[in-house]
């Protein structure tokens, strides 16, 4: 077994770890919250940015 | 059976000096004949003249027209290849017109000869066959293994050779050669009028050549890897694929402790189409000790053309601390010359990431709005202003498209749960990106290396890529 095994063994315990950490303190870097921003006025949906505004996106 | 100690095999006897010296009629520079009584041309060191070794006084048969050079492991050096001390008696450079290799003639009086090949970055050690391989379906078969034909055909030109050879070999010898490869070894076939060699090359490890003939070892690089060459990257792929095959079942059970998602609260609230806001608390969610996620559900799965916006802030009841985040649910449907069509997702989900534990209020405020496709883009208050949705008049249908007055009254159910508990897939997703990653990555090393290891046949077929331009 070379290096690079053992240096990629050692990675995923690792990995392992701070994945059994996140896990059992329900923590997500995906998960935001924050208030909801201001609407920008007359700005359609779909164009990005965020809040833009409501409506379908279809044409 | 006796339990006595077997002894050790001997090492091989080192060959006695043989080397017969002779002085080349043409320079006068002294030129040594290393395998008397097989040796049948030898090429004089010093003025480069091929000298015909079959005949006493080293008749010239041909006088040498370049310059001469001097190989990187001189001629009469002695090295251990395989447990068999080999002489360096001979040394040529051929070329397929692409690229250009070299070949050192070795010499042992037990053993016979043998090749030591370079082609710039490794060695190979070839010995003749003194049997036919069978050929298989354009394959060649030798000792039960198979050798895949390695591109087609094509002329092999020496360019240069000094030394002393058991043929006549002189510069612009031409062989057509073919060549047959299973990882590690080659069978190469050459042609020569009418006679037919085959050569068993075994590729050595790195280093190995370099150390038996006393030159510097070479930096190991795979960018122009030989025909025979096995993939670094295979064995650790294979290793890296029983790693991650651990790794990703270890992460299947940790996710699987993650637990499922528990309802510690749920509400359902009316709430007025372009109405006002409604305000909900949901008192009393208990998260227990350390941290925990937490997931707001919305459920109006009623509406049509409308949407709902939900403001969600989970307050500590001991600290006060509060977090904000909302949710919109929305649905629209409609109809135009490609078919019915609709969009939106009713029933919004939102995660909140490590919550610490504690006693909380949820406090929703909910909006209703109705989107009419006559101008739904716009802002459905008669002030401009997102908020005041909860103060916008009935009856504005004439001053932006949303249309309140059809609608009024309207109430729509909500139904918002709280949970807390279960695993974020995102999280596990990640790790199993970063577990995946590099096997991956060896997986394009290996098939990288395979691919340019395969370019050479492309090209014609050629034994290495050893060249100055590289």
């Amino acid at each position: 077994m070379n290096r690079h095994i053992l240096f990629y063994g050692l990675y995923c315990l690792g990995l392992l770890f701070f994945t059994t950490i996140a896990i059992r303190d329900g923590y997500s870097p995906f998960a935001t919250a924050g208030a909801r921003p201001p609407m920008l006025l007359g700005s359609p949906s779909g164009l990005g940015g965020g809040y833009g505004g409501y409506g379908p996106t279809h044409k | 059976m006796t339990d006595a100690p077997i002894a050790p095999p001997a090492p091989p006897p080192v060959p006695a000096s043989t080397v017969r010296a002779l002085s080349c009629p043409n320079c006068g520079g002294i030129v040594n004949v290393r395998a008397q009584g097989l040796t049948v041309s030898v090429l004089c060191e010093h003025c480069g003249s091929t000298l015909d070794a079959t005949s006493p006084d080293l008749q010239v048969i041909a006088r040498a027209n370049e310059a001469l050079k001097t190989p990187q492991i001189p001629l009469g050096t002695r090295g251990t290849l395989g447990g068999r001390i080999w002489e360096v008696v001979g040394y040529m450079e051929r070329t397929d017109e692409e690229i250009v290799w070299a070949e050192y003639l070795l010499f042992n009086p037990y053993e016979g000869y043998a090749f030591l090949v370079d082609d710039g970055r490794r060695f190979s050690l070839g010995i003749m066959l003194d049997r036919l391989p069978q050929s298989s379906w354009g394959s060649a078969l030798l000792e039960g293994k198979v050798y895949s034909r390695f591109g087609q055909t094509y002329p092999v030109h020496v360019t240069f050779v000094v030394g002393e050879f058991y043929w006549r070999v002189a510069v612009g010898e031409t062989v057509d050669e073919t060549d047959f490869v299973r990882p590690g070894t080659m069978l190469s076939c050459e042609v020569y009028q009418t006679e037919r060699t085959w050569t068993k090359l075994d590729l050595l490890d790195w280093g190995v050549a370099e150390k038996a003939f006393g030159i510097p070892a070479r930096r190991r690089n795979y960018l122009h890897p030989a025909p025979h060459e096995p993939s670094p990257y295979k064995r650790q792929l294979g290793e890296a694929l029983i790693i991650a095959l651990a790794a990703l079942i270890a992460l299947g059970i940790v996710s699987g402790m993650g637990g499922r998602e528990q309802q510690i609260g749920q509400t359902t609230a009316d709430v007025v189409l372009d109405g006002g806001e409604k305000n909900v608390v949901i008192r009393g969610l208990e998260l227990p000790a350390g941290r925990s996620r937490v997931v707001v559900d919305a459920d109006a799965g009623a509406i049509d053309n409308a949407w709902v916006d939900l403001d969600y802030s989970l307050t500590d009841e001991k600290t006060q601390d509060s977090l904000d985040t909302y949710a919109t649910a929305e649905h629209y449907s409609g109809s135009d010359s490609d078919g019915p069509w609709s969009e939106g997702d009713p029933r919004p989900e939102v995660s909140l990431s490590s919550i610490p534990g504690g006693r909380y209020d949820l406090t929703l405020t909910l909006s209703a709005h109705r989107w009419n496709s006559r101008g739904g883009s716009q802002v459905p208050t008669a002030s401009g202003d997102y908020s005041g949705a909860a103060s916008a008049p009935v009856g504005i249908a004439g001053s932006g498209g949303w249309n309140s007055t059809d609608t009024g009254g309207e109430a729509i159910p909500v139904t918002v749960t709280i949970k807390r508990g279960g695993v974020f897939g995102g999280v596990t997703f990640l790790a199993f990106l970063m577990i995946a990653a590099w096997p991956l990555i060896v997986l394009f090393k290996h098939l990288g290396f395979e691919k340019r290891r395969k370019a050479a046949a492309g090209d014609g077929g050629s034994f290495g890529n050893w060249s100055d331009d590289d």
